[in-house]
């Protein structure tokens, strides 16, 4: 009896403050921070945002009622603020070190938000791999956890490193435009350094204590602490990003700069909470490539059979979260550019429809080779099993169809021509490839694309598995059905609504092309769970994969960096010549957009950068697990 | 009933079932949006 | 070979090839605006319209949208000077302008007054414009270069160009207020009538044999609301948002709007009654 209890206690104890902690996050009444947050965001339009409402008031006239919109506590000190407008800069005011400084900054900026997408990412789906290990009773998910996290741990310091090496450069080179930016932020700037000591804390105790408290009720206490370790995470990528999003569209502050609105009117932009889903997802989808690099080096490298079976699931399971992640991206993604859209007409055309509008042909590039390698690293696992025999003759029409998706997703519309080009060609658009260039098209390009690729994912789950449930077929033939109509769907979709309908229809139908996709992906994996129960598993060979399987496992995170990087050019560039657009411009030697050929140089040095102590980070937590033989006693040997 | 004749009806059954709840969704998202279509799935606008 | 050096090699590889694909691609640099100095006394008739070309094709980035992609009207092929009779003519329009010059100005200075037909924001049925207002950031165009513009769009189809050339009196540098932002109206409205237009009340609302769906009627609006409630709604719009319809009025007027032209529109509106 007395040790039920104590075996009930902590357990609930846990649950209960998990439970507090976010009760408290959500509830307005515990929280007034919260409650002022929700009531000033409430249907505002972006104009006064931007612009405040002032106070007209007639002499003899009493003050007209209006609703109080924020609690005094936090609006009085603006109220006593002197209006300072933002810096007006001219050349000379820009410190000269003898190299581009927009080169240095672009590169230890962009190595810093590599790691950090890294560091941030790891936990999140080590937390969830460690559950499913303590909830399973399978150690080997539990031991895959923490290896991962050895892995995150060097990194956490070389992302540090990075990041006070970037607050240097943008301070020695950038000095007003971080004083206008510390102004804005204020205090908000030390908040972000103060939660590095609980990140440190969490991450430190998570990692190092995870034998310590490896079972039962200590093993609750580790979740909850790995679960503080990823709030504290992801507070800290929202913070960062309010920076990011407010030098592309600020808000609370007025047209000349001058801090209008409290610190949550000025972080809560209209591009801040796409561009926190956005990279949330894709720091997963990053991390997981990441960690799968890992995996298939180690593959490569691995002397015996356990080895080669050990990494070789875990390079499994990296993709798997890879490819899971990424799926729902381009959703997100299109979610950002819509509100880019919105908010500025002009930032949106520039990026999509301007002088950027190459640079997304490029981006479909990237992502063709991103989904091909992650369905040809599928494909490749399907040897590990004999019950994949029944599905490979679908292979061929899963490449064929992510070939022509992908080959229509980068076709451009808008060709740079000459006047003879014009000519020849006809017009300013090809007759027959010109209405591939245009959204529909790549709608249904896309929506295929990551049907098919979860076809792949779809058939390798089943390829170890022998159903017997009695209605096997009525499931099978329902699956059947749910992909043909959706495929059918989506594409009628796109076809009709988008080339014969007027423009509302056509966004609009992109809705109906985005629910198929999910649909196929939400009703097959429940199908496919209640289809499974029962079933007779085949052995599945680990280690029995080809090793150029596991070269598409370093495409992926190759791929996905360099995405990451030209991602990162785009969101500075729709920014055109302003520090912080509309309200301070820039004026150094640098602020031209630079071209598509110069970015894709800087990228790839950055990728290098990164690829290189990324190797070393694997090293090292190679180096931390090997032990030196102890030298050999030499005995007394004949002799005299 | 025969062996085919049963897996004609099951194929059957699952298709019409399937297009039915696609069009389903079709209906209701557009309708959602602002963007009502008639039954034959051409815009009401 | 070692795994190493394969890795690498590969990763390189595929790298490198990345960046093939961005050097094949047209090299376009994005252009800055560079400040010049100008000479205003110095400006001929056909220097004036080179300028206004310059920044129709540069710093004022009309040909982002204004081309032949079907974003905005493709004023590069369009005789303005009759496209704009054209406009003036259509019994939508709503603005003040009474000639092609004025009417580009207004075009410039306030898009949102007439929107043409099927260029429109996407869902506002033509109510609402997509496009920036050319003096405010980030474009920011003086009233001289604004000028210069409407030169350049009158002359290049052989048109008479109606602009005066700056003189060394006018060009005062673009007054940007250091403090709090007061948008100056070129001409302070006379009377209810003229407050009313030229702060574009009738895009939205019905007043003045006007009709607009976009926004609550206002013809009736003394019966509904009192001096104190009219005031509010123009100074703070979103404070209260009349049933049925979204917050879309513009909430700068506190800071467009003289005091005299306010009160002025609140009498007015105050003694509307629906008669």
């Amino acid at each position: 009896m007395y040790k039920k209890k104590q075996h009930i206690m902590p357990k609930w104890a846990g649950i209960l403050l998990l439970l507090a902690i976010v009760g408290f996050s959500f509830s307005p009444h515990l929280l007034p921070i919260v409650a002022a947050a929700d009531t000033a965001m409430d249907a505002q339009a972006i104009a006064e945002r931007i612009q405040p409402v002032g106070k007209v008031r007639l002499l003899g006239k009493p003050e007209p009622v209006i609703e109080e919109k924020i609690p005094d506590t936090l609006s009085h000190e603006n109220q006593e603020q002197e209006l300072i407008p933002a810096p007006k800069l001219t050349r000379s005011d820009y410190p000269n070190i003898g190299v581009s400084s927009r080169s240095v900054v672009w590169l230890i900026a962009q190595l810093h938000l590599f790691f950090a997408a890294f560091v941030l990412a790891v936990p999140l789906f080590v937390l969830v791999i460690e559950l499913i290990g303590f909830k399973t009773g399978d150690w080997r998910f539990d031991d895959m956890a923490h290896e991962f996290m050895k892995i995150s741990l060097s990194a956490y310091s070389i992302t540090a490193l990075f990041g006070g090496t970037l607050a240097f450069a943008l301070f020695l080179l950038y000095p007003q435009f971080m004083a206008y930016m510390m102004r804005v932020f204020n205090t908000q700037t030390l908040i972000y350094a103060a939660l590095f000591f609980a990140e440190s804390a969490l991450l430190y105790i998570y990692y190092y204590g995870w034998n310590a408290m490896r079972y039962g009720d200590a093993k609750w206490v580790h979740l909850t602490i790995g679960l503080l370790l990823n709030v504290v995470g992801t507070t800290l990528l929202v913070v960062a990003n309010s920076w990011a999003s407010f030098t592309m569209a600020p808000s609370g502050v007025n047209e000349m700069g001058a801090i209008t609105g409290n610190i949550w009117e000025i972080m809560k932009g209209p591009l801040w909470n796409p561009l926190n889903l956005h990279r949330f997802i894709a720091n997963i989808a990053f991390g997981g490539a990441i960690v799968g690099a890992y995996a298939a080096y180690k593959f490569l490298s691995a002397k015996t059979q356990a080895e080669k079976a050990h990494y070789d699931w875990m390079g499994y399971t990296s993709n798997f979260i890879a490819i899971l992640a990424f799926l729902p991206l381009p959703f997100a993604g299109y979610w950002l550019m819509a509100e880019i859209y919105a908010y500025s007409q002009q930032m949106g055309i520039t990026a999509m429809g301007g002088i950027l509008a190459w640079l997304f042909v490029v981006q479909a590039v990237l992502i063709g080779t991103i989904l091909l390698a992650g369905n040809y690293y599928l494909w490749s696992g399907m040897s590990r099993t004999q019950g994949s025999e029944r599905y490979t003759w679908l292979i061929k029409y899963i490449a064929f169809v992510l070939v022509v998706g992908f080959l229509i997703w980068v076709t451009p519309h808008t060709l740079i021509l000459s006047p003879a080009e014009v000519a020849t060609l006809g017009g300013s658009h090809h007759h027959l490839l010109g209405p591939l260039g245009i959204m529909p098209a790549k709608n249904i390009a896309v929506n295929l694309m990551l049907i098919f690729t979860f076809l792949s994912f779809q058939l390798y789950r089943r390829s170890d598995k022998i159903i017997t449930v009695p209605w096997a077929k009525a499931g099978n033939a329902l699956i059947v059905a749910i992909y043909v109509v959706a495929i059918v769907n989506v594409i009628f979709a796109g076809v009709y609504y988008g080339y014969f309908t007027n423009t509302v229809y056509k966004v609009g139908s992109s809705v109906i092309q985005v629910m198929s996709t999910l649909m196929v992906i939400i009703s097959c994996v429940v199908i496919d769970t209640f289809m499974f129960k029962g079933a007779k598993i085949l052995p599945s060979h680990w280690g029995k994969v080809s090793d150029r399987s596991q070269y598409a496992l370093f495409a992926l995170p190759i791929a996905f960096t360099w995405l990451m990087a030209l991602m990162g050019y785009v969101r500075s560039s729709v920014r055109t010549h302003w520090h912080v657009y509309t309200v301070m411009k820039d004026n150094s030697p640098e602020n031209y957009i630079p071209a598509i050929g110069h970015a894709g140089n800087m990228i790839t040095i950055a990728t290098l950068l990164f690829l290189v102590i990324i190797l070393f980070i694997f090293w090292l937590a190679s180096l931390s697990s090997t032990k030196q033989a102890p030298p050999v006693e030499q005995t007394a040997t004949g002799g005299a | 009933m025969t062996f085919l004749q049963n897996t004609i009806l099951i194929w059957i059954g699952a298709f019409a079932l399937v297009l039915l709840a696609f069009y389903g969704l079709d209906q209701f998202i557009m309708a959602v949006q602002g963007l009502p279509l008639n039954l034959d799935m051409t815009p009401a606008q | 070979m070692p795994v190493l050096v394969k890795v690498l090699g590969f990763s390189l590889a595929l790298t490198l090839g990345f960046t093939l694909v961005t050097n094949l691609l047209p090299q376009i640099e994005g252009e800055a605006p560079v400040e010049k100095t100008l000479d205003i006394s110095a400006f001929t008739e056909e220097s004036f319209i080179a300028l206004g070309e310059e920044l129709f094709k540069g710093n004022g980035t009309c040909t982002l949208c204004h081309n032949n992609m079907g974003r905005a009207p493709d004023i590069p092929v369009m005789n303005m000077v009759e496209t704009s009779q054209e406009r003036l003519a259509d019994n939508r329009y709503k603005g003040e302008a009474k000639d092609a010059e004025s009417y580009l100005r207004e075009s410039m200075l306030n898009p949102g007054i007439y929107v043409v037909k099927g260029y429109g924001k996407k869902g506002s049925n033509d109510t609402q414009s997509p496009m920036p207002i050319v003096d405010k950031a980030p474009i920011q165009l003086s009233d001289i270069e604004i000028d210069a513009v409407i030169a350049y769009m009158q002359a290049k189809d052989g048109n008479l160009v109606t602009v005066a050339l700056p003189t060394a009196e006018a060009a005062s540098p673009p007054a940007k207020a250091e403090k709090t932002v007061q948008q100056a109206t070129p001409t302070i409205a006379q009377n209810a009538e003229q407050a009313i237009t030229q702060y574009g009340c009738t895009a939205c609302h019905s007043l003045l044999e006007i009709e607009s769906p976009v926004g609550p009627d206002l013809r009736d609006v003394g019966t509904r609301l009192d001096t104190e409630e009219i005031r509010q709604s123009i100074l703070e719009p979103n404070a209260v948002i009349a049933e049925g319809y979204f917050p879309m009025m513009p909430s700068d007027f506190a800071e467009r709007m003289r005091v005299k032209e306010l009160e002025m529109i609140v009498q007015y509106l105050a003694e509307q009654s629906g008669e």
